[in-house]
């Protein structure tokens, strides 16, 4: 199984306008190369001047220069760039003012030894999935494109709705959450037959409106990790029916008493 | 029950652990009749496999008595006696259903350790660390086989658990070194390593058409039972020179096929710098594996030879000799063994009377001496082979 991770705008439209509104990105650019040109300036007019007084004017342009360099924000709370604490971002204001103007991708592929249609109705009963991803408690079905996902998290409670966009049959599934949720995203779900008789080649991209360490804080993985996680469940599932574990098994070293050295 | 665990770098101990349980639905539990240890084992114990974690159960070859069943598995009953393949299948996945279940896709419940170092990840073995999956293994009383139907294969009648034991590993890892090599009537094989997988290779090479077999090792014990019982002719590389002595034997051209049983350990005494240098930078880090066994296979190789490699690599080697791989125009061949494929050959070669395995097994020894038992295999004291354990007394 391989994955890739690709940052970029995606290629679908986007029913719930990912991309409407300024990003916080944007402002978050301008800021910084001012903060930037500002800590320069204050450094050079320092080293201009002589004593403590010019010693500290420098100090703490080079301080501003830098720290605008690395994205952290020298008198704010919050962070320019990407969110270093994804709780302190849940706290302040809805997800549409969180959502990045470029959305973050992630892809997996795996090639599966079965039919894309034993594959493609696995995935398309969704009330599957939890199979597959197990960051999700549940999904219910609510109607023919319509279904809540319900995550396993540990304080508040984490669920979002999918609408299905395109059903293409055994080919495409994409969907895309809807309402207010912490993780807007997107996804498709691809199949194409591998070559050499090799069985079916599977493509899964998640897009999500956030930054992937907020998806990990709430998912506990990162985009990346659960495409590829759900793609080797998904290939374990239809190919053995079952998932390769060594979970329960027995192991030494923590029976006490029992325990019996022998050199 | 009863389990020798790992709990560091030689630091073997015999402990008391839960028996194992059905977790899946195609898993069997089989009651341990033998289990063998074996020469990748001491690449575990001598701490070169970084994946290991204290409280591990090792072993992989074994024989045993199903004594329970997963309701998903379909020809094994209670009752049978089976050996089980270490490189563990799925046998669903593409690679078993070609015969390369050692390269199986699903077996292996921790890929990230073997996608990360390898960039792609093998099948599970039983008993050999956190990269190959991390399952418990056969020197204990009972363990778990998952994908029980593929994996576990009935003994048939007639054939003696001595005999058969070694169709777990021994036997088709010495096989396919001889098959991948496609071996041609009037070829001359030689293998490196003359232990239990070197003495099978042997053996296998002759019954697949090889006019002369060569086994080099140092140990007189085993170079004797590579003649008298895999019938091959011997160097003693502690006190020939081998590229000199295989070109003599060969007549110039060198051997048509090198195996090598040997892999990472390999031990250099034929020349002391050489091993010096390798060991040195084993030590600190700058290269895993010792490949003093496959510098001499290609230089000693004949121009458009094969080389079938066996023995077990775990990381990187350094001073490999690209230059004179490619230039000879040799051809490589390698991996984990591919059991399922060849387990049923294997014992109808055995129930002909062309192969008998149980000789490798020159000692037999309770599961409480474990510790001594691999210090003594490892030291090669005693005419040591292989120790086999028998856990149920």
């Amino acid at each position: 199984m391989a994955s890739n991770s690709l940052i970029g705008r995606g290629r679908w439209p986007q029913p719930d306008s990912f991309l409407s509104g300024l990003g916080a990105g944007e402002v978050a650019t301008g800021g910084r190369w001012l903060a930037m040109a500002g800590g320069t300036a204050l450094g050079v007019l320092g080293l201009q001047r002589s004593g403590w007084g010019g010693a500290m004017m420098a100090l703490g342009g080079a301080g501003l220069f830098t720290a605008a360099a690395l994205g952290l924000r020298p008198f704010g709370e919050r962070s320019l760039g990407t969110a270093p604490n994804p709780g302190m971002w849940r706290r302040h204001g809805p997800a549409t003012r969180r959502r990045s103007l470029t959305p973050e991708r992630t892809q997996a592929v795996v090639t599966i030894a079965s039919d894309a249609g034993t594959i493609f109705r696995f995935w398309r009963n969704v009330a599957n999935l939890p199979k597959l991803m197990p960051q999700l408690e549940r999904v219910d079905v609510l109607s023919a494109t319509e279904s809540r996902w319900v995550a396993k998290s540990a304080g508040e409670d984490l669920s979002w709705r999918c609408v299905l966009d395109r059903v293409d049959e055994d080919r495409l599934l994409t969907w895309h959450t809807v309402g207010g949720t912490a993780l807007p995203h997107r996804a498709s779900l691809m199949l194409s037959p591998a070559p050499g008789d090799r069985g079916t080649e599977v493509r899964l991209t998640l897009v999500y409106r956030v930054p992937a360490i907020e998806v990990a804080a709430l998912l506990g993985t990162t985009p990346g990790g659960q495409a590829e996680e759900a793609l080797r469940r998904l290939k374990q599932r239809v190919e053995t029916g079952e998932l390769s574990t060594v979970e329960r098994q027995p192991r030494g070293g923590t029976s006490g008493s029992f325990r019996e050295a022998k050199e | 029950m009863k389990a020798l665990c790992w709990n560091g770098t030689n630091d073997l101990r015999v402990e008391r652990v839960p028996d194992p349980v059905l977790v899946n639905p195609h898993d069997v539990i089989v009651k341990v009749v033998l289990s063998s240890v074996c020469g990748s084992d001491l690449h575990l114990i001598d701490g070169y496999v970084p994946t290991m974690r204290p409280g591990d159960i090792i072993g992989h070859e074994f024989l045993g008595e199903i004594v329970e069943k997963g309701p998903e598995v379909r020809y094994l009953n209670r009752g049978d006696r089976v050996i089980t393949v270490s490189v563990i299948g799925c046998g669903q996945c593409g690679h078993c259903q070609h015969g390369e279940s050692s390269l199986c896709d699903n077996s292996n419940p921790n890929p990230d350790y073997a996608r990360s170092a390898y960039g792609h990840c093998g099948a599970g073995i039983f008993g050999y660390s956190h990269a190959f999956g991390g399952y418990a293994g056969s020197h204990a009383e009972y363990i778990r086989v998952p994908y029980a139907d593929f994996n576990a294969v009935r003994v048939p009648e007639g054939v003696s658990d001595e005999k058969a034991l070694f169709v777990s590993d021994a036997a088709p890892t010495g096989y396919m070194a001889a098959d991948m090599a496609g071996i041609k009537p009037g070829d001359v094989v030689a293998v490196w390593g003359c232990g239990g997988v070197g003495q099978m290779a042997m053996r296998s090479a002759a019954l697949l058409g090889a006019e002369r077999v060569i086994g080099i090792d140092r140990f007189p014990d085993r170079l004797r039972a590579a003649q008298m019982k895999a019938g091959a002719e011997t160097l003693d590389y502690s006190r020939v020179d081998i590229f000199d002595a295989l070109q003599a034997m060969t007549g110039g051209r060198g051997p048509d096929v090198c195996i090598d049983a040997v892999g990472m350990e390999a031990d250099g005494a034929s020349n002391a710098v050489e091993d010096l240098y390798d060991r040195a930078r084993q030590a600190v880090g700058l290269q895993t594996d010792r490949p003093v066994v496959l510098r001499q296979m290609i230089e000693s190789c004949r121009k458009g030879g094969t080389l079938s490699i066996v023995g077990v690599y775990g990381g990187l080697v350094d001073k490999f000799p690209m230059g004179a791989a490619m230039n000879k125009g040799l051809t490589f061949r390698m991996g984990q063994q591919n059991g399922q494929r060849y387990a049923g050959r294997l014992f109808e070669h055995i129930r002909h009377g062309d192969l008998d395995p149980s000789y490798l097994m020159t000692h037999r020894l309770p599961l409480d001496d474990g510790p001594q038992a691999y210090r003594m295999f490892k030291e090669k004291t005693d005419h040591c082979l292989r120790v086999v354990f028998a856990p149920q007394g």
